[in-house]
């Protein structure tokens, strides 16, 4: 089998890409810092200096944080595209991002995020919003009896509604409005040590089971009679799957707010290179959405030092074109 | 152990707050060829679809093997029935091995390689459905004909003693639709499968079935060898179409008289 | 001061035509109405017109920051003003009982809160305003323009001032309101006290003493914000004597890594919106991040009234003044 071996040679150049990538992110920022001090920084560990607190306390926990929410994000995606055979899926169509985005400014409109935003005030915020909306739009589709078309619809709705209750939140509350939409277009500038352990644990609790599905997200590519008389008991694996993945979605956009691009393109990118069994599209998913959005939130606080463009934008501007072409040539393929 | 695959007592199926199958029974035997006809809308799909569970039925209704089919777990109840859909698209690039290799499921654990028997078996169904030569194919670029025979491979690899099907050949040409009907046949006939198949073409079940079941509005109306089902007086009553029916071994030829 | 003139040209015409026509007859009297009709809804579309009029050469015309030139009979003698810092220029100007209208922002002088609101920043009530029988509508914000073409649908003469981010950008402000109300020779006497205010501070300013300045417009779990080189507060940081790190960045956006590397001498920390400067003050320094900055360790964390160090307008030169002192303090 040919395909394997270039698509090992293929995962391991990934690898090596993402790793450089991370220490080239570390050595790299608006604050100058020659290479041979940051290197002399990494190794004596962290200390009370202002470099060590810029690479240890800054650098690191944002690269960090943006290699995991990458991972979960891409993943994620992948599960969504095949739960719900469709394509267009991304992990936002049952208003995680805009229930997140609503928590947010409801909690702002009534006061509740304290001066700054309050470390965890934020977060808290925004996951109650973003995974009490998913969980509304499971359990409403759950009463209706039904089919995935009808999951997305109500997710369609919510997203309608949630974005318009949290404008007229921000329209209410002006002083805050900057605040909240510059939030909402994704960040990973307030990183922290206590985030990355969070939103890695809940990536290690959260993508590994998926691991144990990729047989059943193949099946379910086909129609739901057919993988009911293969065997996949349809209802469970779903549930299970998009728990999963909706929990680690929403601390994601609780912690960094909403990144799009990298859930829906990083999994059809990856599937147009390695072929669409999960078995492989999971780990291609997991560490290509790591590198794209490390990569993009690198150049998002480069391109315009000392100011910061929005990571959300990088990731379109510098996905899409990658996309487009690999979806052009694949037309071209006659077989795989 | 008794001769009967499934029975069913006493089904009972609405739909939108009419009744479809109102105490709807039948009992099918072991290793033979079932076809089941009727006109469209007579619950044909709906039967099956109870038999592979996707329809929610009561518990002492159905029974496969003897056995409660509410009693089986997923896994259990496919490596005992296999379906193959009426409708089936494949949108990703999977090989044709890789999709018949998918009615594995039912006898693998997760994480774990494909066994050396699920390699055989796989190979065994590609062979059986004459598709061996197209196993590194993408499944997305057959023909009409070489994407039901992957299909039924699929089923295959199952390794099941029952296989439903749902209008296999319905939208194949001749030819096709003689090669996938013989395969069919030989299946029961040689591996001792049995074979439950929903056919439009009521010639076609003349030539290859063993058995008839013929529905309307829901009901059994008819059930039985070939030339006690398809007679011209009930293909009248129940089609609506007058036909001329030539008897010859048991196989009538049903020639519909269209003006 | 040219004296004030209500529009009474249609009123006017109407007495003449009647002398000329005689007072008898009902067809006459018809006439009448319709010719003053006439006149006065020509009037009354030259009135909302810039275009229409620049070819009758009014006697008042300035240039506003759109380029737009704004020609005026006369003196507006009701103003209504968009703009807080707007609303402070015109009472330093002595036109107080000139105001009709103010935002619910315009809290200075204390005066200016017994003069009717037309509503918050972004959407006042244009009904409101062309009620208000205003013969000028005056912005102080390019983020208001919309809201003044509505008001000039109304048929109200609109004036947008929103010059330099800068305290050259103040005084050209103050200058040309100065202008277009008719208070030249105030708006110079202003001018004269604020620049001899900015000039005894830049003298008296210790060249090798100057504090590198960080001003907090955000910071925490939102993101940090300061004020950039593009912003009027950079300026006044610069005039002030103070070295503002954020100078090279753009539109507010500043990276945490800066900052920290920067560790500026002082912080200056407006309160945060419903929240006083203690509390605003206690999460900054209690953050994990910016509690290790010198400026917190020394104490050197304050706050100005944060609307007249944003606000370009009379208390701009004080701004420079009270930042000077209180930079000379820390040092």
């Amino acid at each position: 089998m040919d395909n394997s071996r270039v698509h090992k040679g293929l995962f391991i150049l990934l690898l090596i890409l993402l790793i450089a990538t991370v220490v080239i992110a570390l050595t790299k920022g608006a604050a100058s810092i020659e290479l041979s001090i940051v290197v002399k920084t990494l190794i004596n560990g962290p200390a009370n200096d202002t470099t060590s607190r810029i690479i240890w306390q800054l650098r690191f926990p944002r690269v960090l944080t943006s290699v995991v929410a990458g991972a979960i994000l891409a993943v994620s995606g992948m599960v969504y595209q095949a739960l719900f055979r469709n394509p267009m899926a991304d992990p936002y169509v049952l208003g995680i991002s805009s229930g997140g985005a609503f928590g947010v400014s409801i909690a702002a409109y009534f006061g509740l995020l304290g001066a700054a935003g309050g470390i965890w005030k934020i977060p808290i915020a925004a996951f109650v919003g973003a995974f009490g909306s998913a969980t509304l739009i499971l359990l409403l589709a759950n009463r209706s009896r039904g089919n995935q078309t009808t999951l997305l619809l109500f997710g369609v709705a919510l997203n309608f509604l949630l974005s318009a209750l949290m404008t007229l939140f921000m329209f209410l509350n002006r002083s805050q409005l900057q605040s909240i939409l510059q939030w909402s277009m994704g960040s990973f500038a307030t990183a922290s040590w206590q985030k990355v352990a969070i939103i890695t644990s809940i990536a290690i609790f959260s993508l590994i089971p998926i691991l144990f599905f990729t047989r059943e997200l193949d099946i379910l590519l086909t129609d739901e009679s057919s993988a009911l008389s293969m065997g996949v008991e349809i209802n469970k694996v779903r549930t299970i799957l998009l728990l999963f993945t909706t929990l680690a979605t929403s601390v994601t956009v609780s912690f960094c707010g909403v990144i799009g691009f990298v859930g829906l393109m990083v999994p059809h990118i990856m599937r147009l290179i390695v072929g669409p069994r999960h078995k492989r599209l999971f780990i291609f998913s997991l560490v290509g959405g790591a590198l794209i959005t490390l990569l993009s939130d690198t150049i998002a606080r480069l391109i315009v030092a000392p100011s910061e463009l929005p990571v959300g934008i990088i990731t379109s501007i510098a996905g899409s074109p990658l996309f487009f072409f690999l979806v052009f040539n694949s037309r071209k393929r006659s077989s795989v | 152990m008794s001769e009967s695959i499934i029975t069913i007592k006493n089904l009972v199926h609405s739909y939108h707050l009419k009744k479809l199958f109102d105490n709807l029974s039948l009992q099918l035997p072991k290793h033979t060829f079932i076809s089941i006809v009727g006109p469209n809308g007579s619950g044909k799909t709906t039967l099956l679809r109870h038999l592979i569970r996707s329809l929610p039925t009561e518990k002492d209704k159905i029974f496969l093997m003897d056995q409660d089919i509410s009693f089986y777990t997923q896994k259990e109840l496919a490596r005992n029935l296999s379906y193959v859909p009426q409708q089936s698209k494949l949108e990703y690039d999977f090989t044709v091995y890789e999709v018949v290799a998918m009615g594995r499921y039912p006898y693998q654990k997760p994480l774990n390689l494909p066994s050396t028997e699920d390699h055989k078996i796989v190979n065994e169904s590609l062979k059986a459905m004459k598709i061996e030569h197209l196993k590194d194919q993408n499944g997305t670029q057959l023909s009409g004909g070489e994407f039901q025979r992957m299909l039924i491979a699929r089923a295959l690899a199952q390794d099941s003693p029952l296989i439903l099907l749902d209008e296999p050949v319905s939208h194949l040409d001749v030819h096709n639709q003689k090669e996938i009907l013989n395969l069919l046949r030989n299946l029961v006939d040689s591996n001792k499968t049995t074979v439950i198949t929903v056919l439009h073409d009521l010639n076609a079940v003349s030539a290859f079935s063993d058995l008839v079941v013929m529905m309307d509005k829901g009901k059994i109306v008819a059930e039985g060898k070939v030339s006690e089902v398809l007679t011209a007086q009930k293909i009248e009553e129940i089609y609506k179409v007058k036909v001329r029916v030539e008897n010859n071994n048991e196989r009538p030829t049903i020639l519909p008289i269209w003006n | 001061m040219i004296g004030p003139t209500e529009d009474r040209s249609g009123v006017q015409t109407h007495t003449q035509s009647s002398k000329l026509f005689g007072g008898e007859g009902m067809k006459n009297k018809i006439l009448l109405v319709l010719v003053t009709l006439l006149l006065m809804t020509t009037t009354l579309f030259g009135m909302g017109s810039n275009e229409n009029l620049s070819s009758l050469n009014k006697p008042i015309s300035v240039v506003d920051s759109r380029g737009v030139e704004i020609q005026l009979e006369a003196y507006p003698t009701k103003i209504v003003s968009l703009s807080p810092n707007i609303t402070e220029t015109l009472f330093a100007l002595g036109l107080a009982d000139k105001v009709v209208g103010r935002t619910d922002y315009c809290d200075w002088p204390l005066e200016a809160l017994e003069i009717e609101s037309m509503g918050d920043l972004f959407s006042p009530s244009i009904e409101k305003i062309v009620a208000s029988g205003a013969d000028l509508v005056i912005s102080g914000n390019f983020g208001q323009a919309l809201i003044l073409e509505a008001v000039e649908q109304g048929g109200v003469n609109i004036a947008l001032f929103d010059e330099d981010q800068s305290m050259e950008g103040t005084y050209t402000l103050i200058e040309k309101v100065g202008q277009i109300t008719g208070s030249s020779e105030k708006a110079t006497s202003l001018l004269n006290e604020m620049k001899q205010t900015v000039d005894k501070v830049v003298a008296s300013i210790d060249e090798k003493n100057r504090p590198t300045v960080y001003y907090v417009a955000g910071f925490g779990e939102w993101g940090d914000f300061s004020a950039t080189g593009d912003t009027y507060i950079n300026d006044i940081l610069n005039i002030a004597g103070g070295i503002n790190i954020a100078s090279d960045a753009l539109n507010w956006t500043f990276q945490q890594e800066l900052l920290i590397q920067s560790d500026p001498d002082i912080i200056i920390l407006p309160p945060n919106v419903g929240a006083t400067f203690e509390q605003t003050k206690n999460e900054f320094t209690s953050h994990p991040v910016y509690s290790n900055l010198s400026a917190v360790k020394n104490n050197k964390v304050v706050s100005i009234e944060e609307n007249i160090l944003e606000r370009q307008g009379p208390r701009s030169a004080k701004a420079v003044e009270q930042l000077a002192s209180l930079f000379k303090s820390l040092m």
